[in-house]
């Protein structure tokens, strides 16, 4: 595993009485990672920490092995930001705000580096009109041109398909993935809507009242909280079916699309017995493949399918 | 250095832009003519007596105009979420504090001053007469009460209509318990620096005849404001550089 980009452990933030993170241990390499919890699990807070803007209570949390609190300005400069809330000034047109925000990280030929930007997210057309007259969806993307103008190494997105419609999410969540490829830039997106996480990320952290509850390639992940569902292909399904319904390390069995579909209780019973029993009744046995759990069920697990 | 620069840059075109720029300049317009028109002892006294008699309106427009501007910037940023934004850039805070400050403080002065040296042409005063200098000291010790008292407060509520209300009902609320009697209220501040720098440098026309103020009284009306401004100021950039939280 490479070595993690964001690091905390032990990460307390408390509110007067109220603890929102409790001992926070968040690892977040290199990639695309999504940081998934419900509301008020403590999402934005940890990136509140992460940023310096929030000063922890306890425990230590880290980005490129600098001090979020101490080191926030050197750690501020190699990253890009995209909070939830969109505080972007109004009156400026996209093209202005975005030499502002060069000039500020010290961007050399900023204006060019704005167009291209722009360009990147697909703002061309915009660059002259007012924020304000911006849709949710424009912003959103002017969010992360905004997060992108330095060229950063890594980039934290708070919620970046809040209130955008399906067709501008899967935009947005495109853009990203091209910038990963492209220009090697690392994110970390928070969110609560799983399907988002689903397209992009090889990396999952999951925060459940202010603790880590699992994190994880996503693939292993996945293999963990499988259902342990089973997709087997064979040459006479219905006869298939029938033999392995007889199986007590079997809870369930259907046809799907000319394909079986096995819940198994006993994994270890099951794989012995299938290519016994295929050869029993003189089958082909095409395909068997175990089917990974789905974001939903690993987050409805972890979470105590809240 | 070129952070603060840029940030400067950004503070005078959000928050000094064309209709805000044109309104801070139509008010203080506003309260010199406002005031010349309803006094009608001014014209016919024709001299430099007239400029203490034609600042409160002015002194008025000033703390709320100043109080209303510190307040946008101060707490307005911080509940918008745009030092939130700025604070996530590579930004010190000190830069971001002191651009703040920078970009409205010189320029609501020199438009207030601007404006009110059409009294001179009014009055047929001359532009080097030395009380007219003395009236601008004097707005720029009530301009450092309104900014100290509007960024302390804006720093605890870090709510642009609580920092607005709280800080002009404060200052207007001291303009109007004091009266001119107390060095805290600004017509009180200027009839002290009037009263001693008219007697020291018109004494054939003393700007009072039942009252004189001493030295100490002119100095005294002149600390109270600058140390008031300076523990505020110096107390809501310690609170905003080391302590203040951005949720």
């Amino acid at each position: 595993m490479d070595a993690f980009v964001v690091e905390t452990s032990g990460l307390v933030k408390s509110f007067g009485r109220a603890t929102v993170l409790n001992h926070l241990d968040l690892q977040v390499p290199k990639g695309i990672s999504g940081f998934i919890g419900k509301n008020g699990a403590g999402k934005t807070t940890t990136i509140g920490v992460l940023l310096g803007l929030l000063k922890p209570n306890g425990g230590k949390a880290t980005i490129f092995g600098l001090d979020c609190w101490r080191e926030s300005f050197q750690i501020r400069r190699r990253i890009g930001i995209m909070h939830e809330v969109n505080a972007y000034p109004g009156g400026f047109t996209a093209q202005r705000f975005l030499e502002h925000v060069a000039r500020i990280y010290g961007v050399t030929q900023a204006n060019q580096r704005v167009r291209q930007v722009l360009k990147d997210v697909g703002l061309s057309d915009a660059q002259d009109k007012p924020i304000k007259a911006f849709s949710a969806g424009m912003t959103r993307r002017l969010g992360l041109a905004q997060a992108l103008i330095s060229d950063p190494e890594f980039v934290i997105l708070d919620e970046p398909t809040a209130n955008i419609d399906p067709l501008g999410r899967v935009a947005l969540l495109d853009r990203i993935k091209e910038m990963h490829k492209q220009h090697g830039t690392g994110f970390l997106i928070s969110t609560h809507i799983l399907s988002d996480l689903e397209k992009v990320c090889s990396w999952l952290s999951i925060i459940d009242a202010g603790k880590i509850v699992d994190q994880g390639n996503i693939e292993a992940l996945a293999e963990k909280y499988s259902a342990n569902i089973y997709k087997i292909e064979v040459s006479d399904p219905q006869v298939f079916v029938e033999r392995v319904q007889m199986l007590s390390a079997v809870e369930r069995v259907w046809i799907e699309d000319g394909k079986v579909y096995c819940k198994v209780q006993d994994p270890a019973v099951f794989y012995s017995e299938i290519p016994r029993i295929a050869s029993e009744l003189k089958l082909q046995l095409k395909g068997f493949q175990h089917m990974l759990g789905t974001l939903e069920e690993i987050y409805t697990k972890t979470s105590g399918g809240s | 250095m070129a952070s603060f620069f840029s940030l400067l840059r950004w503070e005078l075109e959000e928050y000094l832009s064309f209709p805000v720029l044109a309104f801070l300049i139509v008010s203080a317009i506003a309260a010199v003519l406002f005031q010349t028109n309803s006094g009608g002892h001014i014209t016919s006294e024709r001299s430099y007596i007239s400029l203490f008699h034609t600042s409160g309106t002015v002194f008025l427009f000033l703390t709320f105009c100043a109080g209303v501007f510190f307040s946008r910037s101060f707490a307005g940023a911080v509940g918008k979420g745009e030092t939130k934004l700025m604070l996530s850039y590579p930004v010190k805070r000190w830069q971001l504090f002191l651009s703040k400050f920078t970009a409205l403080f010189p320029i609501i002065f020199v438009i207030y001053g601007a404006a009110y040296a059409l009294l001179l042409y009014f009055n047929s005063i001359s532009v080097f007469e030395p009380m007219f200098f003395v009236t601008l000291l004097a707005f720029l010790l009530q301009l450092m009460l309104t900014c100290g008292v509007s960024v302390a407060v804006a720093m605890v509520t870090k709510s642009e209509i609580i920092s607005i209300l709280a800080s002009l009902l404060f200052l207007l609320g001291i303009d109007s318990v004091g009266g001119a009697g107390t060095y805290l209220s600004a017509q009180g501040r200027l009839k002290f620096l009037f009263s001693y720098f008219g007697d020291l440098i018109h004494p054939d026309v003393p700007p009072f005849t039942e009252f004189s103020a001493t030295a100490g009284d002119a100095a005294t009306a002149v600390v109270v404001p600058v140390v008031i401004f300076l523990v505020l100021f110096v107390a809501a950039f310690v609170y905003f550089t080391r302590f203040m939280e951005v949720d």
